[in-house]
């Protein structure tokens, strides 16, 4: 097992060397370049145009912008390499601090939206499965579907309009405790709910129909063991699978509800920084998620093999 | 599980849940401390930053002279100024007021201010290049001009100019981003750039109440979602915010005594054309058939809800500067005016002359993109074909800074001013940055030349007055109307809001309940 996951960490290498040259590249094509983001608030309308060509040029050098695109990549490598991320260009604060002050604001709000999300996605998936062709079935397939089809900032406002302008229960902005966090981690949850609830539904209704769910009837075991106790731990299989896609939208749906609860997270920071052209922090993030996705990936490689003995097996013969 | 488990399960809910109840917390917790949301949070507090957002407006540094709303000017840290000479002012400094450090904010301290602008601000550095600052004692402060420049206190009151302690800023380097050293009656507490910032009144502050109750601090936060800003402000979660949409004044307004909205002054809504480089819109009779052709009255109902009034000219009309010329929307004389110019419809419909047809790409962004959308439509009806190409902000700036567009719904408004040089010329003068569509004639330049070193007010006017009508003649952009969009709205708890700085805070207000 050691020598897979020192394996699985070494082929991460050339992964991320790949997304940074990729990522690199690509935010250089966009038009507007940092310079023109900061002339955003900083033209002089008295300033003739030899000036301001003048200004941009003082300011692309300042920012390293002039230089070979080669130069600037070994250049930010070689920072990574040593674990410097780079500075803000807009902040002048390196990327790193301005990473982890808004990071575990991003992941206290992921781990409420998972947290929502499998206390929605169990109960309507196995109802699901359970009651098949069944008007539960209908309402959880309805709940599901919803959840997959209504956007979240939509969510949001309605949950806003509900509980904290209607109901007056929760407060609708800001990071400042237990209550603040309710609302966007619904939001965030009820949106990853109903795709995991309908593969949940899709697992458990495979595993209901395998024969050894026969042998398990024929032995008199309850039905609820049945369910919860055999078919439920074959049908996550491919929910644990789906654990990176799950993560991704946990970082993407975090996006929008951080906009939405003015949440002070990393995605609406990272959002910000795109349309600033703050060229050291979309490139320290992209390289932080890429890692943190494989990460992911990884453990649930692990997991899979440690749950699942055929995946063992196959991989011993392999 | 056992039935124990299930009650530990329950208990554990219920105490996550408690607190979850029990409404919204607030980080200072004191009472007469306003909460607001607004999009504008600053990344520095360095005020030569080029990221140094509502940094005058949430009360942390002051002007020499303070802009109001309606572009009057009235004392900041200057309380009187006068011309000396054709190229000298001078200005009476506030005697007594401190930094927040205890340094004396004196005539020095000021000049070292303007200086370390001079350096280190490229928002104002063609502005400053032509000032010299000469200290004549603690509480006076010269400033000589390159040439005479009557509009130079107004020049001063800009947001950008914050005094602030220089020798500090030295001092503390990179820190002076976060912890800097100024003169407003808000000291900050905690500052994460471009998020939060919560400051506490400095006690020392020289325009404090004598009596009665004032702020003690502020919470600002970004809110950058227009309706969740309106709802922070009907749950009480917040006092205000200062970026009212059209959509959201709506609501505010029908909430009735619940909220006050505070519009800013009437901006102009122009459209830019790109003369320079666009031959089809270098011809007047193109231009003049798209002025022509854009319904205005659509425009300020539909798009507006009538918080708008169709512009006149530059300057939005009732300013004593303003023109009230304007254009009447004429569909046919717009249709004829192409006719004559030998622009006729082809068998799409669409104008053809000589093999070209009259077709343009209106560059946009999305809070102006419904405007364009409505435009596309109106400009189809006189045989013109226009395509969008919605950017997003950052690209916009650099497109039409590089002259790369056809036709643009670019945010540059004309708005009341006390320097109508300084604006006339950033959008009509030969060669400068903010003319985008290289409009050029040289008689209004010679006119702006002229107005930049025009001391008389009635004189001033005429001339202002006089450009504008030639660029309206010239169609050098085409005015659409003047919108009180982006103002500031707060909760009924909110009291002495100044109506002719509505989106400053400042020390008279309060919170009454």
């Amino acid at each position: 097992m050691l020598r897979y996951v020192a394996l699985r960490l070494v082929s991460t290498l050339p992964v991320l060397l790949g997304v940074s040259v990729v990522m690199f590249t690509l935010i250089r094509l966009i038009p507007g370049d940092p310079s023109h983001a900061i002339l955003l608030a900083m033209v002089d309308p008295g300033a003739d145009i030899s000036r301001l060509k003048e200004d941009l040029a003082t300011l692309r050098a300042e920012l390293g912008l002039d230089r070979p695109y080669l130069t600037q990549y070994l250049s930010w490598l070689g920072g990574i390499v040593s674990g410097n991320l780079g500075t803000s260009m807009r902040s002048g604060t390196p990327v790193l601090d301005e990473i982890l002050t808004r990071f575990p604001a991003t992941l206290e709000l992921a781990g409420a939206g998972l947290l929502v999300m499998v206390l929605v996605a169990l109960p309507t998936g196995i109802v699901g499965a359970v009651r098949h062709g069944r008007a539960a079935d209908r309402v959880a397939q309805i709940v599901a579907l919803a959840g997959v089809s209504v956007p979240g900032f939509l969510v949001g406002m309605l949950l806003m309009y509900a509980f904290a302008v209607g109901l007056g229960w929760f407060p609708t902005y800001g990071r400042d405790g237990l209550a603040h966090l309710v609302l966007p981690g619904l939001t965030l949850g009820l949106g990853l709910a109903g795709s995991t609830s309908r593969l949940l539904r899709a697992g458990l209704l495979e595993a209901l129909s395998q024969p050894y769910i026969v042998t398990a009837e024929a032995k008199g075991l309850p039905w609820r063991v049945i369910v919860l106790r055999h078919a439920l731990r074959n049908a996550l299989l491919p929910v644990f699978t789906n654990a990176g896609l799950i993560v991704s939208g946990l970082l993407g749906g975090a996006v929008i509800v951080e906009t939405v609860f003015s949440w002070p997270g990393i995605g609406r920071y990272i959002v910000d920084s795109i349309a600033g052209r703050d060229y050291p922090v979309i490139q320290g993030f992209t390289l932080t998620i890429t890692l943190l996705y494989v990460v992911v990936n990884l453990l649930v490689d692990i997991g899979y093999r440690l749950l699942d003995p055929r995946v063992r097996v196959e991989g011993m013969r392999a | 599980m056992t039935q124990n488990r299930r009650l530990a399960v329950l208990v554990v809910l219920l105490l996550l849940l408690s607190p979850a109840c029990s409404g919204a917390t607030t980080e200072a917790g004191a009472e007469q401390v306003l909460r607001f949301l607004t999009v504008n949070m600053p990344r520095s507090l360095d005020p030569v930053h080029v990221d140094a957002q509502r940094m005058v407006d949430n009360g942390l540094a002051e002007t020499l002279v303070v802009q109001n709303n309606d572009a009057t000017l009235r004392p900041g840290l200057a309380t009187g100024w006068k011309l000396v000479g054709p190229t000298l002012w001078e200005f009476a400094i506030r005697p007594g007021v401190e930094f927040w450090s205890g340094a004396p904010a004196d005539a020095a301290a000021v000049r070292a201010s303007f200086e370390r602008h001079q350096r280190k601000n490229p928002r104002v550095k063609s502005l400053l290049a032509q000032m010299e600052f000469v200290v004549v004692n603690s509480t006076t402060l010269r400033v000589r001009t390159k040439k005479p420049n009557p509009g130079l206190p107004f020049q001063l009151s800009t947001f950008t100019l914050g005094i602030h302690n220089a020798a500090e800023a030295e001092r503390r380097g990179e820190d002076f981003n976060r912890n800097p050293d100024l003169t407003g009656f808000m000291k900050p507490l905690r500052f994460v750039p471009g998020e939060t910032l919560i400051a506490e009144a400095n006690p020392k502050y020289w325009g404090l109440p004598p009596t009665g109750p004032y702020l003690k601090g502020i919470e600002a936060r970004l809110g950058t979602d227009a309706q969740a800003r309106v709802l922070a402000l009907r749950n009480g979660d917040a006092d205000a915010e200062f970026n009212v949409e059209t959509d959201q004044r709506i609501q505010y307004e029908k909430a009735g005594s619940a909220f006050a909205v505070h519009a800013l002054a009437p901006s102009t809504r122009n459209l830019w054309l790109n003369t320079g480089k666009v031959p089809a819109l270098r011809e007047r009779a193109v231009r003049q058939a798209l002025d022509l052709a854009a319904d205005r009255k659509a425009l300020v109902d539909g798009l507006n809800h009538g918080y708008a009034k169709a512009a006149t000219g530059h300057f939005p009309a009732g300013l004593p500067y303003a023109i009230e010329t304007g254009t009447s929307t004429d569909v046919e004389k717009a249709k004829a005016v192409l006719d004559a110019a030998g622009w006729l419809p082809g068998p799409d419909g669409v104008r053809a002359r000589g093999g070209t047809r009259l077709h343009f790409k209106i560059l946009t962004y999305a809070v102006f993109q419904p405007l364009a959308v409505a435009l596309q439509s109106q400009w189809k009806q006189i045989g013109v074909s226009t395509e969008l190409t919605p950017v997003e902000t950052t690209s916009s700036n650099q497109l039409m800074l590089d002259g790369d567009f056809e036709i643009a719904t670019y945010c540059s408004c004309g708005i009341a001013t006390g320097d109508l040089a300084g604006q006339l010329r950033a959008f009509y003068r030969t060669g400068v940055v903010t003319n985008y569509g290289g409009y050029s004639n040289p008689e209004v330049d010679r006119l702006i030349d002229r107005l930049g070193t025009e001391f008389d007010e009635a004189r001033q006017y005429e001339l202002a007055k006089e450009i504008q009508e030639i660029t309206h003649r010239d169609v050098a952009l085409i005015y659409l109307f003047a919108s009180t969009q982006w103002g500031a709205a707060y909760t009924a708890r909110v009291r002495g809001v100044d109506p002719n700085l509505p989106a400053r805070i400042v020390p008279g207000m309060s919170l009454a309940g």
